[in-house]
């Protein structure tokens, strides 16, 4: 029987990257040729309005299906302010790198430590120029996050409801960089072994 | 910047994450409900004797004095263990 990764995109600080995370993970995994679903378990319903702008090429939908979905990756956009850990195994946390930020973060990360997920944390929307988020991002990096630095690529796929895999996106000034950054937190996600216990 | 602050707010982290609160414990909380949605059944007619629809009709009459399966549950049971009875893979 298929196998569906399940991963859920969680942080309850709103406008950490979450809906961001979970259409372009989906994107990512698609041009890797597996079948994503988003599942978009929040009422703003920032993903679903991606896919009702109509660019996008993988189902966004507002509940859990009732049976096994055709899907090799199906990716959960949590909404902000849950405070109950996801049920899934695998959680991305995204983050920006602002004390205030990192406090919520670290509360609800320590939260699904408890249940022993398998968490992936991604920093996001990091300024280079500000020391203290250049100082925190590099503490998280030595932590093992991943990082999606602050850039126009998700600004100018937004005003569009695109992904940044789309091919209107494919002349945007250091694409590639931003791609490459997406691809490795999916590939990371692939990689886990759900049935390994958390050893962190 | 020293990491002054991110130690302090690990350090609070582990104190709250103990107490098993949130930092504003009596803010009000976002519940998740989950929708109880039933499994999708469809009717279905089977050809079989007057004794054995007895035999049906005693053990669901039985299970309902003690709160226990209902009938698509039990025919449910049954037939996966033919199933696993019968499969020769």
């Amino acid at each position: 029987m298929k196998q569906i990764k399940l991963v859920s995109i969680w942080n309850p600080k709103g406008g950490q990257g979450k809906s961001m995370l979970a259409i372009n993970l989906a994107a990512a995994s698609l041009e890797l040729g597996l079948k994503p679903l988003v599942i978009c378990q929040d009422p703003q319903g920032t993903s679903m309005l991606y896919f009702r702008a109509g660019n996008i090429s993988f189902d966004v939908i507002d509940s859990v299906p009732t049976s096994k979905p055709d899907a090799d990756i199906v990716i959960f956009d949590h909404q902000a302010s849950q405070w109950e850990v996801p049920k899934n195994n695998i959680i991305v946390m995204p983050l920006k790198p602002a004390r205030d930020q990192y406090a919520t973060y670290i509360d609800a990360y320590n939260r699904a430590k408890l249940f022993e997920k398998k968490i992936l944390t991604v920093v996001t929307d990091g300024q280079e120029h500000r020391a203290s988020e250049k100082d925190t991002t590099k503490y998280l990096k030595e932590k093992g996050a991943f990082v999606i630095p602050s850039s126009g690529v998700f600004s100018r796929a937004s005003s569009e409801y695109l992904t940044i895999f789309d091919p209107k996106m494919n002349k945007a000034y250091k694409i590639r960089e931003r791609r490459i950054e997406i691809n490795k937190i999916l590939a990371a996600i692939l990689i886990i072994n759900e049935e390994e216990k958390n050893n962190e | 910047m020293s990491d002054n602050w991110i130690d302090e707010e690990n350090a609070r982290a582990i104190d709250l994450t103990k107490t098993g609160k949130t930092t504003n414990q009596n803010a009000p909380k976002l519940v998740t409900s989950v929708k109880n949605i039933s499994t999708k059944r469809s009717i279905r007619s089977i050809y079989i004797q007057d004794h054995h629809q007895r035999i049906l009709d005693k053990l669901i009459f039985e299970q309902k004095i003690i709160s226990g399966k209902k009938a698509p549950e039990l025919l449910e049971e049954a037939i996966e263990l033919i199933a696993s009875h019968y499969t020769i893979s």
